[in-house]
């Protein structure tokens, strides 16, 4: 068997795996670019799609890799929202992190494993924001900024998972280099 | 030959043809009207005329449909791109009067506030992502002459103050926010009232805010207009905010607060003005 994953891996085109990336990289720009455009587009409570976004890329790339895209993607999110730049960089780069070494050595790609993940962050996200941007000024009304705000773009965001998760299968489908599928997947057809 | 001129035939024939020429030297004097006959002949056969000349029309429109369509493919096409245009210059016209209405408008508060200098006409380019206090972003910033804590109005009323500028767009922290005082007062009642401007999270979802600390024998009621107070000197003095919408008691019961609905129709807000300068503000800025 370690003969056979040897050659499959010896097997691949690096033309046609720089083209896939390449393709790949410009969906997660158009994407992520739509996120942050939809972010800004009105005044009305709506999920923060970046993090099903970030998390999603997180799934197939490096540690590293993941860590840039949560940075870039907490940025954007950041301007987005009005706060400290930065803050949410960090929150979203340590989650990427997190969800690339999972996906590295425990986990498989699977809708339920990001829309747990995806519902851990908005809900880590929201309650950072929650807390930093009311709870420590004292708001008034602090139930009610919770329930009618917080807790619908946490709902929102994961509601959002359902319809990131499919879009980004598909261009994993195509475009990710056989390489980074999941490696069981191919021993598995390997073996067969 | 000579039989046939001798026929009944012919004579019948000539007989009509007499008659004919009679009946046709008849309508001759009759100066233009038919005769009886043709006209009753006429008026019964009319729904038939009407209806065979309906046909007749549609058969010829078909036939030339048909002849001319290569014409008629042209000219629609022509006729198309002609339509575009129109709407283009349409559409241009109407941004054009709306945009000059606006100015209209906003030259109104120059007029009356001769204090005030204003920024050109700010665009709003987005809203603050999930802000319940309805913060957007302006498409001027430090560059265009924009300075912190600037007052934002509209001809309408007050809108709210920047709260974060960069060299090409600004944040605007609106009414509705509770980090935002205003100190403001009643106009046009017999007893000014003074009190506080502040957002109240329970009542953004409806673009109202509150005004807080009122007296306990307040006489403010449904409908009283609130200005700014100038207090502070952040915004100018005597700028409509709102109508007084209701009064509620204070949870201690110790003082009174008004549900103010703010004169700016924030839902449909697509423009404001920045006021970079007037008078109260300069007294502050004299006094620091």
């Amino acid at each position: 068997m370690g003969q056979n994953k040897r050659l499959f891996l010896e097997n691949e085109k690096p033309k046609r795996t720089w083209l896939c990336n390449f393709i790949r990289w410009c969906c997660y720009v158009v994407l992520i670019l739509y996120a942050f455009l939809f972010a800004n587009s009105g005044d009305f409570i709506k999920p923060m799609w970046m993090v099903p976004m970030a998390l999603c890329i997180a799934s197939v790339s490096g540690m590293f890799t993941a860590g840039a895209v949560g940075i870039v993607c907490g940025f954007l999110m950041d301007i987005s929202g009005g706060t400290l730049i930065g803050y949410r960089a960090m929150a979203l780069f340590l989650l990427c992190m997190a969800m690339s070494m999972l996906y590295d050595r425990m986990m498989q790609q699977h809708f339920l494993n990001t829309l747990i993940f995806t519902a851990i962050a908005a809900f880590l996200i929201t309650g950072f924001d929650f807390v930093f941007r009311y709870w420590i000024w004292e708001y008034d009304h602090l139930a009610y900024l919770y329930t009618h705000y917080s807790l619908r773009i946490l709902l929102y965001t994961v509601l959002s998972a359902v319809v990131c998760h499919p879009v980004f299968r598909l261009i994993h489908k195509f475009f990710l280099p056989a390489r980074k599928q999941t490696v069981e997947k191919k021993v598995k057809s390997m073996d067969e | 030959m000579g039989g046939f001129f001798r026929s009944k035939k012919f004579r019948i024939i000539l007989c009509i043809l007499a008659l004919l020429i009679g009946v046709m030297l008849y309508s001759v004097t009759q100066d233009g009207y038919t005769l009886p006959t043709t006209g009753f002949i006429g008026k019964v056969l009319q729904p038939v005329r009407l209806v065979s000349n309906k046909i007749s029309v549609a058969v010829e429109d078909t036939i030339q449909m048909f002849k001319d369509s290569k014409s008629y493919q042209d000219e629609n096409a022509e006729l198309k791109q002609r339509v575009a245009e129109l709407e283009k210059q349409l559409v241009d016209y109407n941004e054009t009067r709306e945009e000059l209405e606006e100015l209209e408008r906003f030259m109104g508060i120059k007029e009356e506030h001769e204090d005030y200098v204003l920024s050109a006409l700010c665009t709003i380019i987005g809203y603050v992502e999930n802000d319940p206090f309805h913060s957007f972003y302006i498409d001027q910033g430090s560059e265009d002459g924009l300075s912190l804590y600037d007052p934002v109005v509209t001809s309408e009323g007050l809108v709210g103050i920047i709260s974060e500028l960069s060299e090409t767009y600004a944040t605007v922290e609106t009414l509705y926010s509770p980090e935002l005082s205003v100190g403001a007062t009643s106009s046009g009642t017999d007893v000014i009232e003074s009190g506080i401007i502040e957002g109240d999270v329970t009542l953004t979802a409806d673009y109202q805010c509150r005004m807080i600390y009122l007296d306990k024998e307040t006489t403010l009621k449904e409908g009283d207009l609130i200005v700014t107070s100038n207090s502070v000197g952040i915004f100018p003095q005597g700028y409509l905010i709102g109508t007084v919408v209701a009064l509620e008691t204070t949870e201690s019961g110790l003082s009174y607060s008004a549900v103010i609905q703010p004169a700016v129709d924030y839902e449909n807000l697509t423009e404001v003005m920045v006021v970079t300068d007037f008078s109260g503000k300069k007294q502050r800025d004299g006094a620091e």
